[in-house]
């Protein structure tokens, strides 16, 4: 049963693939346009963080970390985003350099 | 409508394969894998197999009689020899071996009676294999060829290797407790920057795992092995319970391991940084430049962010800058890379598993395996002893690999840090682009062929 379900849902799946054509066009546009808006806002906190002295994790400068960074945990092998990082301690980064949600 | 059925089949056959491979691989990323509990450290290796003797019957004896003596002596169990009235007796639980063998001996139907000895391998010329139960599982010394490197060298205690990190397990004080598998390993006096105290006990984690690669105790029929066994470790600790601290600690740390004296004598050889930042201090390289004058080799670790810069202070030109490589030799993907990078060594990768005998997985994730305790109970519960034998992952554990190495080499006779980091860089295999590049620096540390003098003394 779930050998057929798997075998269905693939089929159904390589329907769903095949798109328009125009489709990777766009989702590539976007993946440009998502890279430059990153690096914006990382430009923007980098700024940010060099105004109040702070380290590129948001510590003061002159921090040292195990492993020499706080974005890898090596217990889990689990990896955290940068901005996240600073975000959670510093809440005003996150005013001054993260982009609005768009209103719909 | 027939367009978002298709969207939720997709995502219903998704859910299903990663459930299905999930089921096939049990192990998550962020579980840290225990290999066994905490157990009662046994002083040296059992030279007979518990509750296990062996009796042999004299030739007249019926096999009914030689049955009812042995279990008259506690026998539970009883196999025959194929070749005469020769028996393994296995004993019932509360019965003793001596007490067997004393009741077996007095009995006139008894030739003889002993207990079963443990037969081990010889050891292979040039090579020393530990009798670590879970050895086996430490791929990243077999990738490093350790036995061959054992064969030649396993340290001496008047080489110390000073691990400025989040303290060791290495004392009973207070809530600390002294980790199970470092029974025979020697330490120096060390201290505490974070406190301000002499206790350099380890609140984390970090820095015992570190440790542990370093001079875990071997060959001591108790959990792993460590790389420089032989070698004596000072416990410095520069970063608090979450793994952080300064340039002003570190700088500290480094100072207090480099005028070290005991006895007259400097032990301190070898200093391992599995830490940094990502800004460079003068007060910590200036310390790195005393202690490299005062014949000491700084590793350090080149970070774990995955990206083109080496951390402070991997990155300065007087330390061994240490990268990492997976189960395969590939880079890892966190290891942090650079024209500053100075060796790889096996820091692992949790979510592969390439490492298990002849190279198929085994179900454990590609971690380096060695003893610390858990650090969730640590930081949930404010409790170190709760100690296992865990797969971590990152350059800080593939620095103490190079620290090991860098120590034995000391042992061997070479005392100048340059000549160190030469020796070490010489004999790496070289791995990716031909000659030394950014990702693997000089490549994978080779210890037997570093000790043997290749390439600097050849």
């Amino acid at each position: 049963m779930l050998a057929v379900g798997l075998l269905l849902s693939f089929l159904l799946a390589g329907s769903v693939a095949a798109g328009p054509k125009d489709k990777p066009v766009t989702s590539k546009s976007k993946t440009a346009s998502a890279k430059a808006a990153r690096a914006r806002e990382e430009k923007c906190v980098d700024r940010w963080l060099a105004e109040r002295k702070l380290d590129a994790y948001g510590s003061p400068e002159g921090t040292m970390y195990a492993g020499g960074t706080p974005l890898f945990n090596e217990a889990t092998g689990r990896h955290i985003d940068r901005l996240d990082h600073i975000y959670r301690k510093h809440a005003e980064a996150k005013v001054a350099c993260a982009p609005t949600p768009k209103k719909r | 409508m027939c367009r978002t059925i298709r969207i939720l089949a997709f995502v219903a056959a998704l859910a299903i394969v990663v459930d299905l491979i999930g089921h096939r691989l049990p192990l998550r990323a962020d579980d840290v894998y225990r290999v066994a509990s905490v157990r009662i450290p046994e002083r040296g290796r059992r030279a007979y197999r518990p509750g296990e003797v062996i009796v042999q019957f004299k030739e007249a004896v019926r096999d009914r009689d030689a049955s009812d003596m042995m279990r008259e002596a506690g026998g539970r169990t009883a196999r025959r020899s194929d070749f005469g009235p020769r028996y393994l007796v296995r004993l019932d639980d509360g019965f003793e071996i001596a007490d067997a063998l004393d009741r077996l001996r007095t009995m006139p139907g008894v030739d003889f009676a002993e207990p079963n000895g443990v037969a081990r391998a010889f050891q292979r010329v040039g090579y020393f294999t530990p009798h670590d139960p879970f050895y086996t599982s430490q791929w990243h010394f077999r990738m490093l060829d350790s036995e061959r490197t054992w064969g030649i060298q396993k340290g001496d205690p008047s080489v110390a290797v000073a691990v400025l990190d989040t303290g060791i397990a290495y004392e009973d004080f207070g809530p600390y407790r002294k980790a199970p598998d470092f029974g025979g390993t020697v330490f120096l006096q060390g201290h505490d920057f974070i406190n301000g105290d002499d206790h350099a006990n380890d609140d984390n984690f970090h820095g015992t795992h570190v440790a542990s690669t370093i001079a875990e105790a071997t060959d001591n029929n108790i959990g792993v092995a460590g790389l420089a066994f032989g070698c004596a470790l000072m416990p410095v600790k520069v970063l608090d319970n979450e793994g952080v601290g300064s340039f002003f600690m570190v700088a500290e740390g480094i100072d207090y391991a480099v005028t070290f004296t005991q006895n007259g004598q400097h032990p301190v050889k070898v200093i391992n940084l599995s830490l940094g930042g990502d800004s460079s201090s003068t007060s910590v390289r200036q310390a790195v430049d005393r202690a490299v004058a005062a014949g000491v080799t700084v590793v350090a670790a080149a970070g774990n962010d995955g990206q083109g810069k080496v951390s402070f202070p991997a990155a300065l030109p007087n330390v061994i800058g240490v990268g990492a490589v997976d189960g395969r030799k590939m880079k890892a993907p966190y290891s942090n890379f650079g024209p500053e990078l100075s060796v790889v060594a096996p820091g692992g990768d949790i979510n592969r598993d390439d490492t298990g005998p002849d190279g198929v997985p085994d179900g454990r994730p590609d971690g380096v395996l060695q003893q610390t305790f858990d650090p969730d109970t640590a930081a949930e519960q404010g409790r170190y002893d709760d100690f296992h034998y865990f797969f971590v992952v990152g350059t800080s554990q593939a620095t103490p690999h190079v620290a090991a190495v860098a120590a034995l080499l000391y042992r061997q006779g070479i005392t100048q840090p340059a000549a160190i980091k030469a020796a070490i860089e010489n004999t790496a295999e070289d791995l990716g682009t031909p000659g030394r590049d950014d990702t693997f620096g000089h490549g994978l540390v080779r210890p037997a062929l570093a000790l043997r003098g290749y390439g600097l003394n050849q």
